[in-house]
């Protein structure tokens, strides 16, 4: 049924990226009857191409950006020199780079924002050192598109399960994944500290849903694509349904490096390199860059020109700037018994008491605790509490493996500008295209947040019966798997590239949609709205399509 | 899934078997595929010689490595092959930082020569192996060891290392392709979510 389009063909739609955000933009246009391409520059694996193995893709960049032929620079501020990480180390900003994106690897935990995410800045005021703003939309209108989500993707969980659940029109589709261990020692710990525990929501079929097959319990979620379509990844949902539309093509190892724009500033179509690294241009009646937080600011900059000699749609000079990666926590509990954690899903059970702001502790900063894994067992082995890292101690913790769990602290990141995604001036990727320059230096309430929420997940833990509790130190970020506010969205052109329905502010026939069209950092889980994002833009993109309006 | 299967093989074929055979006639090619590649992996004989290290580097690599994770009432990385799996993630996938490694073993070795003139390190008793460790163990070369010591003992058993899964087995994993609950002691008798009273 895949529809193949010809390259002189104006098609109506040519999308960038076919991750989260991709994969669901390409499949409600499609389903709206426009003919779309959608753009990946990473390859076409299926189910039976993925396996258990931690080196190649935690070590190898199995699927995710390397830096052998994607390289990338870091530095904490505009002042210092900007390094690559060393050999080995992920990427500042990584992410998968094959058809499904980062859905394909990711842990699929699918938290709703809450009412006050839309809100903050009118909540809590500016804040030194930070562009905190509210969103141009509120909950109340994203919330239909939460549960689009819930029902489209298949989201598992339990409706009404807490008191900070913000509001929701339908149940969830799903019961939730069966509790693992650590997941009854959260709800034990932070219930005996009066606290509301609940199963967590993830989009991961726990009884079979719209052809793919339950859960097996592998335990190899995040950092692996599902071995039986049990996530709910775009590669597994979104794709082939836009595919089976007959209006969808997505041509993989398609790396668009440049939006091609006319004289009276329209896009006109996309440059790529295809998969024998020949320049190609596909013709384009729109275009909408899902691209990630990462590679959609970029994209945007690489696409500068004489009429737009900043980038484009960057007449504010806001297109990478404002960047958020989230801050977090780990807390090691260690107990009695076995929990065997490396098995199942990542996480079971989530506690969001901590979620707002409160003015009382003295600085901004929200989040969430959830119960889980950690790593897997050679990922897990690398790092231990305090103390020698190796010789016959060492040896002794990692015997504590199958009695561990982590309680993780998923926390806000406040937009400052100087937070960016750039070009960098003098590295090049294997293409020939300037690489990314992160410039990334945490927040200080977002690093006051995360040790305060680490507390509470210690707390949480000691509550629970541990028989001790380890932690890891909270450090500056150097790497992010979900990049944020990097092509804001706003009512202001001057201070936001996107418009409330993800059109750019300067470029009619220009959308963006993904995590780089986020205002606030949320708490760490981006997906679930990024994915509610783009129903609701494909759905106005649509209508603006049909009204000629593009 | 009633039965857990014990290999990704199985698991496969177990799937398969569950998807009927239409799906793997449309399947065949993939399945193949993975089955070709782990008959490959499982049959290659692990090698004795080395293919970037020296017999001299590798007796110091190998004494490094038993210190990192050592033998007592149960196997390390000495039986865990982890000498083999550095060896030849030191010419395959991590070829990249194979000279610095090369530069801080000689500089590894230099230093202790120093000390201890007429020996070499895997000669030294165990004291004085850990003292000598103690003083070194801050440096890139002693992370970077480590490091592939660490992954040496629990990676796929398919590198080289974790040899008949020694190290999952210090570990307690169980390398298992798919699982059902209850799964650890705490879940066993869980009597199901109760919103709390106070809830909603």
């Amino acid at each position: 049924m895949t529809r193949r389009f010809r390259e002189s063909e104006r098609v109506d739609f040519v999308v960038v990226g076919s991750g989260a955000a991709g994969g669901v933009m390409a499949r409600e246009l499609a389903q709206a009857g426009f003919g779309v391409v959608v753009m990946e520059q990473g390859p076409r694996l299926e189910a039976q191409d993925f396996e258990h193995d931690e080196l190649k893709y935690w070590f190898n960049y199995g699927i995710t950006n390397d830096p052998a032929r994607s390289p990338q620079t870091f530095r904490k501020t505009t002042l210092d020199e900007a390094r690559p990480p060393q050999a080995g180390a992920l990427l500042p900003l990584t992410y998968a780079r094959t058809v499904g994106g980062s859905s394909v690897h990711y842990a699929a935990n699918y938290w709703r924002h809450h009412e006050v995410d839309f809100k903050e800045r009118s909540l809590h005021g500016a804040i030194p050192g930070a562009a905190l703003e509210d969103w141009p939309i509120t909950y109340a209108e994203l919330e239909p598109y939460y549960t689009k989500v819930d029902w489209e993707i298949g989201v598992s969980g339990l409706a009404g399960a807490h008191p900070n659940e913000p509001p929701r029109s339908q149940p969830y589709p799903m019961p939730p994944l069966p509790v693992k261990s650590s997941g009854v020692l959260l709800e034990r710990g932070a219930r005996r500290l009066g606290l509301h525990p609940f199963p967590a929501p993830l989009a991961i079929a726990s009884r079979p849903y719209r052809g793919r097959a339950p859960c097996i319990h592998c335990g190899f979620c995040l950092g692996f694509g599902c071995e039986v379509r049990a996530k709910g990844s775009t590669l597994y949902t979104m794709i082939p349904e836009a595919e089976a539309t007959g209006r969808c093509e997505v041509r993989g190892e398609s790396y668009v490096f440049r939006l091609a724009t006319s004289p009276k500033g329209r896009v006109t179509g996309v440059h790529y390199f295809d998969r024998q690294r020949r320049e190609r241009f596909q013709t384009a009646r729109a275009v909408v860059v899902c691209a990630n937080g990462a590679e959609t600011p970029r994209l945007l900059l690489m696409s500068a020109s004489s009429q737009f000699p900043d980038g484009l749609a960057n007449s504010s000079g806001l297109v990478g700037k404002h960047l958020m990666l989230n801050q977090g926590s780990n807390s090691f509990g260690v107990f009695e018994h076995e929990l065997n954690e490396y098995k199942s899903v990542q996480v079971t059970r989530v506690v969001h008491d901590f979620y707002n702001t409160d003015s009382k502790r003295g600085f901004y900063g929200g989040g969430g605790i959830d119960a889980r894994i950690g790593r897997n067992p050679a990922f897990w082995t690398l790092s231990g509490p305090e103390g020698p890292q190796w010789g016959k101690a060492y040896k002794d913790h990692l015997r504590s493996f199958p009695r561990t769990m982590l309680a993780a602290g998923w926390t806000t990141s406040l937009p400052v500008e100087a937070n960016s995604v750039s070009l960098d001036p003098v590295l090049k990727d294997s293409w020939g295209q300037p690489a990314i320059r992160c410039t990334y230096k945490d927040h200080p309430d977002d690093l006051k947040f995360a040790a305060w929420l680490r507390d509470r997940a210690d707390e949480i833990l000691a509550a629970a019966g541990a028989l001790r509790v380890w932690r890891k130190p909270i450090t500056e970020t150097t790497v992010g798997l979900a990049m944020l506010g990097t092509c804001r969205m706003g009512n202001d052109p001057r201070r936001s590239v996107i418009d409330r329905f993800h059109r750019t502010h300067d470029v009619a026939n220009l959308f963006v949609c993904d995590g780089s069209s986020f205002v606030t950092s949320g708490r760490g889980q981006p997906t679930m709205t990024i994915q509610a994002l783009a129903f609701r833009a494909a759905e106005q993109i649509a209508r603006f399509a049909r009204r000629n309006e593009i | 899934m009633a039965h857990p299967t014990r290999t990704r093989r199985q698991f496969l074929a177990h799937t398969a078997s569950g998807f009927g055979a239409t799906w793997i006639a449309a399947q065949w090619p993939a399945i193949a595929a993975v089955h070709m590649h782990a008959a490959a992996a499982t049959t290659n004989p692990r090698s004795l010689t080395f293919g970037f290290l020296t017999q001299d580097e590798a007796r110091d690599v190998e004494a490094l490595a038993a210190q990192i994770v050592p033998s007592d009432d149960t196997p390390g990385a000495r039986e865990a092959g982890a000498l083999h799996f550095i060896d030849r993630s030191l010419h395959t996938w991590a070829a990249s930082i194979a000279d610095p490694f090369r530069v801080g073993l000689r500089d590894f070795q230099a230093e202790f020569a120093t000390g201890h003139p007429h020996l070499t390190f895997a000669a030294a008793d165990s004291q004085t192996q850990v003292a000598y460790l103690t003083q070194v163990d801050g440096t890139e070369f002693f992370r970077t060891i480590r490091f592939l010591t660490l992954l040496g003992m629990f990676a796929l058993p398919s590198y080289g290392g974790n040899r008949d899964g020694i190290g999952w087995t210090l570990l307690g994993f169980d390398d298992t392709h798919a699982y059902a609950p209850p799964f650890g002691y705490y879940d066993r008798d869980y009597a199901g979510f109760i919103v709390a009273e106070d809830g909603v």
